[in-house]
């Protein structure tokens, strides 16, 4: 389903209304702002299609079809008409607090489909994409239902924000060897979003010359882009290393997402969502 | 975890309430016309019973299209009746097998996409037949002339009929409960408390009081077997892939979403086999009771499941009074059903549909009502519609012609589709008696579909020849052009100066 374009290289901002929403235009204004590009604004609604149904005669009439059709078309209509009102609301609400952020352009996007869904249709010159992490305020959970399967489904680097948004100084690169982290020192250092930002590189694996070697590569590809940069190897979990490592004064987490087999994240889990439990504070995935 | 969340609230958990109540009305509805289609098809109640359990339970995992019911159908039974009455039962449970073993390898190599050569009319014909069948198959019900048929049934019938249309007007009350199950028990409960003689379920068969049980059918392993299942066989597998299509697009277009087609054909075919190794009959999708569902809420794979389920406990615990249910009583249900499934609009849109879709509807339902076989039907439907429209493409065919150098040379330009059906008419637009000299012909903006027409072409090439006119082809497309290297023998040689260069 091909979608009106949008300009190339924007930033696409996910908004649906909810606390969550000031921070994912903040994030949006600061990503536009060093990007120097437009900013989307998409707001994705799935219509649910349950329909009516209070008949349980379990009887047919003639015509039963074509009624039952009838009914049906009319009561998604209407549900669909009151989704999208809802939805302009809430874009025209985001466009104002856009406004008094950002100088930068922005356009809206308005699905009828899953955000999911919706990730998979963004044009591929998209440079990056600002979710909330959080679940919405009554949930209280720390990862959206919506979150995960909207990280798997993007092909563009996703900034997850989380209530306390600032400009991101200190971030922490958790590098492997897999596809994602590569994805992510390739864009870090041709697109100039994290130009102003001190970036340390961590391997979390036994400190061989081996791995060291990769860390030293992966400092000196960011140097060569003009970032600053430093570079570790720690043992450990990953998982108790990188939190033991963000508390000391990081504020991003950059990190390659999902790039275990869906089997194995079944099986053992999925570092990516433990990390994201932490609540890193801002996080920019990479899907390799 | 995320995915199998996921999955389990879009296949399952999505719609709790609803899903578990429609499951538990259509489960209901399942029963009297398990009962009925194994009555149609010459078999033991439990035979349907036991096929609708375990077909709703299967297709409730293993289907491509949630929220659709499949069980015993009445199209599969009509194609049984003979087989059974020559063969017995052990061979149609062979033959159900067989069935989903065929419906499993058309699913694998995607037969499902073959259902866009079943046109809309085809479709229509296929269930006004079907609605057709089964309301014919209740006539010997209710035919005064025998013994055991007295105006009594007749007024139960009518009295039940009235009970499934009009307690659903009833307030509040009538859209709570399913009306057939009313109309099941106000009869039932009559007869008993009259003490009436008439033909109640027990008479026709044994009914299941326990669950099935794991029997493979008792049929000599043989080439001969083999030679009596695989006719039947066939013809289940495409009326129930056949059904289970059109009613997967029915349940489609109601929810607005997507099924997947092959999926359903290889799901089917698994329920198939499972049925008939427990000692059911084939079946398929059913699209009355699936409309049923969807009217009562039923979106997720949940409700066929509870369905399934809660037929073979209702069936399993109220074994003693299902055998009390008078005839009248499902012959009523049959009767909506048969109402239900008949589109009446087509009788409506028979003045302003063109006659071409007429006679694709009208010859589908006039043969499968013949034969009382509906995959004769549908073929004869499909046949046609690709007959017509195949003449209606041959009248894109204009050849026009101009004289030039006083009638000496000829141009004759050809636009429009040329093959099997319009090569006939290709050959007559030349004139080979005419005395020129030369003749152009151009085809710049015709194309040759086939062998026929690359003869035709030919024949037309080598005619002129004949007669010594020298003839000039003009803009053969290089489709064409590949027909002529292909298929041509020995062509004419102006075919074949285009073939050097």
């Amino acid at each position: 389903m091909p979608h009106a374009s949008y300009p190339a290289n924007s930033v696409i901002a996910c908004v649906d209304g909810s606390n969550q929403q000031p921070t994912v235009l903040e994030a949006a204004s600061w990503a536009a702002s060093q990007l120097v590009c437009s900013i989307g604004l998409l707001h994705a609604h799935d219509p649910a299609r349950s329909g009516v149904a209070s008949d349980f005669s379990g009887s047919l009439s003639a015509k039963a079809r074509e009624s039952l059709l009838d009914k049906l078309s009319k009561a998604d209509a209407k549900s669909a008409r009151e989704l999208t009102e809802h939805g302009w609301d809430i874009l025209e609400s985001a466009k104002i607090q856009l406004k008094s952020a950002s100088t930068a352009q922005n356009f809206t996007l308005h699905w009828h489909q899953s955000l999911e869904r919706s990730m998979t249709q963004l044009q591929e010159d998209t440079a990056l994409v600002v979710l909330g992490q959080n679940g919405s305020e009554n949930s209280g959970k720390k990862i959206g239902h919506q979150v995960e399967s909207a990280i798997k489904a993007c092909s563009q680097p996703l900034l997850l924000t989380t209530p306390k948004f600032t400009a991101p100084k200190r971030a922490l690169l958790a590098f492997d060897n897999r596809s994602g982290s590569q994805e992510a020192l390739d864009w870090i250092g041709r697109y100039p979003l994290l130009f102003h930002t001190e970036i340390h590189v961590l391997m979390v694996a036994d400190p061989t010359p081996k791995n060291e070697a990769k860390v030293r590569e992966a400092v000196s590809a960011l140097k060569q882009n003009g970032r600053r940069a430093t570079g570790e190897v720690l043992p450990g979990k990953v998982i108790n290393v990188i939190d033991s490592e963000l508390s000391k004064g990081f504020d991003t987490l950059i990190m390659g997402a999902y790039g275990h087999s869906a089997i194995r994240e079944w099986v053992l889990g999925s570092n990516t969502r433990e990390l994201l439990q932490l609540n890193p504070g801002t996080c920019l995935c990479f899907r390799a | 975890m995320t995915s199998i969340k996921s999955y389990l609230h879009n296949n399952w958990l999505g719609n709790l309430r609803l899903d578990v109540l429609s499951g538990l009305v259509v489960g209901l509805a399942l029963i009297p016309e398990a009962i009925a289609f194994s009555i149609i098809a010459g078999v033991d109640p439990k035979v349907g019973l036991y096929a609708s359990f375990c077909i709703a339970v299967v297709i409730s995992f293993l289907g491509g299209r949630p929220a659709m019911i499949s069980a015993a159908t009445a199209a599969m039974a009509l194609i049984m009746i003979t087989l059974v009455k020559d063969h017995g039962l052990e061979y149609l449970l062979a033959a159900s097998v067989l069935c989903g073993v065929i419906q499993f390898i058309m699913g694998v190599f995607k037969m499902g996409n073959l259902m866009r050569f079943v046109s809309r009319g085809v479709v229509i014909g296929f269930v006004n037949a079907l609605a057709i069948l089964i309301f014919a198959a209740q006539l010997p019900e209710l035919d005064i002339r025998r013994l055991d048929v007295s105006s009594l049934t007749i007024a139960l019938t009518v009295l039940g009929l009235g009970i499934i249309y009009l307690f659903p007007r009833l307030p509040k009350l009538g859209q709570l409960i399913p009306s057939p199950l009313i109309s099941i028990v106000v009869l039932t409960a009559l007869v008993l408390y009259f003490g009436a003689d008439v033909r109640q379920v027990g008479d026709l068969g044994e009914l299941p009081d326990t669950l099935p049980i794991f029997l493979w059918p008792d049929v000599p392993l043989n080439l001969e077997t083999l030679q009596i299942i695989l006719p039947y066989a066939l013809a289940l597998a495409v009326v129930g892939l056949l059904e289970s299509m059109m009613t997967a697009t029915i349940v489609d277009e109601l929810t607005d979403t997507d099924s997947d087609k092959n999926r359903e054909c290889r799901g089917q075919g698994i329920s198939n086999i499972v049925a008939g190794s427990f000692g059911g009959m084939a079946g398929c999708a059913m699209i009355g009771q699936s409309v049923i569902n969807v009217k009562s809420g039923g979106r997720t794979r949940l409700s066929t499941l509870i369905a399934g389920v809660w037929l073979i406990i209702l069936c399993v615990a109220l074994n003693d009074y299902v055998g009390l249910i008078p005839m009248a009583a499902l012959v009523a249900i049959m009767i909506m059903v048969s109402i239900g499934t008949f589109n009446w609009a087509s009788i409506r849109e028979l003045k302003t549909h063109p006659l071409s879709f007429n006679i694709v509807m009208l010859s589908t339902v006039l043969v499968t009502v013949i034969t009382h076989n509906l995959a004769l039907g549908v073929f004869t439907g499909v046949l046609l519609s690709a007959i017509i429209f195949a003449s209606k493409i041959a009248r894109f065919l204009i050849v026009t012609s101009s004289s030039e150098e006083n009638g000496r040379h000829r141009t004759y330009l050809v636009q429009g589709q040329v093959f099997f059906a319009s090569s006939g008419a290709f050959i007559d637009s030349f004139d080979v008696k005419e005395a020129l000299q030369k003749v152009v012909i151009d085809v710049n903006h015709a194309h040759f579909w086939d062998v026929t027409a690359i003869h035709a072409l030919d024949k037309v090439v080598s005619n002129f020849e004949r007669e010594g006119v020298l003839v000039e082809l003009n803009g053969l497309n290089k489709a064409s052009q590949y027909l002529v290297d292909r298929y041509l023998i020995n062509p004419s040689d102006s075919l074949k100066i285009i073939d050097a260069d």
